[in-house]
């Protein structure tokens, strides 16, 4: 049994009742161009089963208020999409381990109603392994780039949102190899990665995305090496427990 | 590939085509928003985030989850939309608003950074506390404790183990309850026994 002092459940509760203002509700959904009203103001919008209440207004297509950082960032987002869904996988078989971690704090609490947890049906990870073959040349990994409010000024911008697409797409297409089992052809695509984008936005991505091909080719000296360094320099990644889980780095 | 404008109205055709595929998917991410934004904004704002830009973050999130509808799978949404969303805060608002901390915790700096918390409110103790912890642990403890999602969930979110969910949010208990204390303490001693 989790117990809890009086205090924590106190600061839990305040934390759990603070909700968006009707403003900042109406902003956000006038800026994805939803336009829903959200009858009776921030206190009630959008809660948990109060929130279906809401009604949906006529869409529009403007991204009124989407600026370009917003464009970018979510371009961003979308080279961690791919793991998202390996993770979605590799989880799908994963046990319920509720009774293991005690009852939420919360639970001893006069709570609000949460919507209920989709339950994950239960799959198989899919394998990994491929047939070993010769190691490819150890290459550097291009240090990471930030992508930040100063690299988005007008007079970079299109040519940054380009290069960022084409980034993701040739991401993208190394991880299809990597998922139709030809580990060595997406290698060489994380190559043309390197060389054409050293200081790549999604290097950390691709660093990741090429430990994981060596682990597929059977190459695991090569993709403990990588795993360390990426471990040391991106340990704060949210890659880093992805790259930890492949190579078991000790 | 994302497009900028990418939203419902231009969402890429299905097999089947058609405008009413195009509505279908405007509802569903109008579903998507009433069901979860106060949850993702309120995630972010745990996480450390103002008002203002708890709700740029989550609005981003919202225009990522339009352009890969397609690719959410049914019951997942809440995961993809919070893991979105706290990938968003890590990229473009890194440790803005929270404490600079390299360690887990560090009461000592909460110590400096608590004086006269007596006049604080409840909410602002629990931000106090939140960010006297390591943010990946208050990821999980936010997710599970205050939002109420399932280690399976936190796990798809977060793309982590469910093992790691479990020992994250073990160390984020031990974390916040000796944060809490060490506050209550103070509110005590500055004769806040509110």
């Amino acid at each position: 049994m989790h117990d809890t002092t009086a205090f924590e459940n106190r600061l839990l509760s305040a934390a759990r009742s603070e909700v968006a203002s009707a403003a900042i509700s109406e902003r956000m959904s006038h800026a994805l161009g939803l336009n829903l009203a959200t009858p009776g103001g921030g206190a009630s919008v959008g809660t948990g089963a109060t929130a279906g209440k809401a009604a949906t207004g006529t869409a529009t297509a403007s991204l009124t208020k989407a600026t370009t950082l917003l464009v970018l960032s979510a371009v961003l987002v979308t080279a961690g999409i791919g793991l998202f869904y390996r993770a979605q996988r590799s989880h799908q078989g994963a046990q319920r381990i509720h009774q293991e971690e005690g009852p939420r704090i919360s639970e001893s609490l006069p709570t609000r109603t949460l919507s209920p947890s989709p339950s994950t049906p239960a799959q198989p990870p899919a394998p990994a392994s491929q047939p070993a073959a010769p190691a490819p040349r150890l290459e550097e990994p291009a240090p990471p780039r930030e992508l930040n409010h100063s690299r988005l000024s007008q007079t970079h911008r299109v040519d940054l949102e380009a290069e960022v697409k084409q980034e993701i797409g040739l991401l993208d297409a190394a991880r299809g190899r990597l998922t139709a089992g030809q580990p060595r052809s997406a290698l060489t695509l994380l190559t043309q990665y390197d060389r054409r984008f050293p200081r790549g936005t999604f290097a950390p991505e691709a660093v990741a995305l090429r430990i994981e091909a060596y682990v597929a080719a059977g190459d695991a000296t090569t993709a403990r090496t990588l795993a360390r360094r990426f471990l040391k320099e991106h340990h704060e990644s949210p890659l880093a427990d992805r790259v930890d889980h492949l190579t078991h780095v000790p | 590939m994302f497009r900028p404008g990418a939203l419902p109205d231009d969402a890429r055709p299905s097999p089947e085509g058609g405008a009413g595929m195009q509505t279908a998917a405007r509802e569903r991410l109008a579903t998507m928003f009433r069901d979860h934004h106060q949850t993702v904004w309120r995630t972010l704002r745990r996480w450390g985030l103002d008002a203002s830009s708890a709700a740029d973050a989550g609005q981003q999130a919202y225009v990522v989850a339009a352009e890969r509808l397609d690719d959410i799978q049914r019951g997942s949404e809440r995961a993809f939309l919070l893991g979105t969303a706290l990938r968003i805060a890590r990229a473009n608002f890194r440790k803005a608003n929270r404490l600079q901390l390299e360690e887990d915790m560090d009461l000592r700096t909460l110590d400096a950074k608590a004086e006269g918390v007596d006049g604080l409110s409840d909410l602002q103790l629990v931000d106090l506390a939140l960010g006297a912890m390591e943010p990946s642990l208050v990821e999980v403890f936010v997710l599970y404790e205050m939002e109420g999602l399932s280690s399976p969930e936190i796990a798809l979110a977060l793309t982590v183990p469910v093992g790691t969910v479990a020992s994250r949010l073990r160390r984020a208990r031990e974390g916040f309850r000796a944060v809490a204390k060490r506050i209550e303490l103070m509110l005590a001693r500055e004769g806040g026994a509110r």
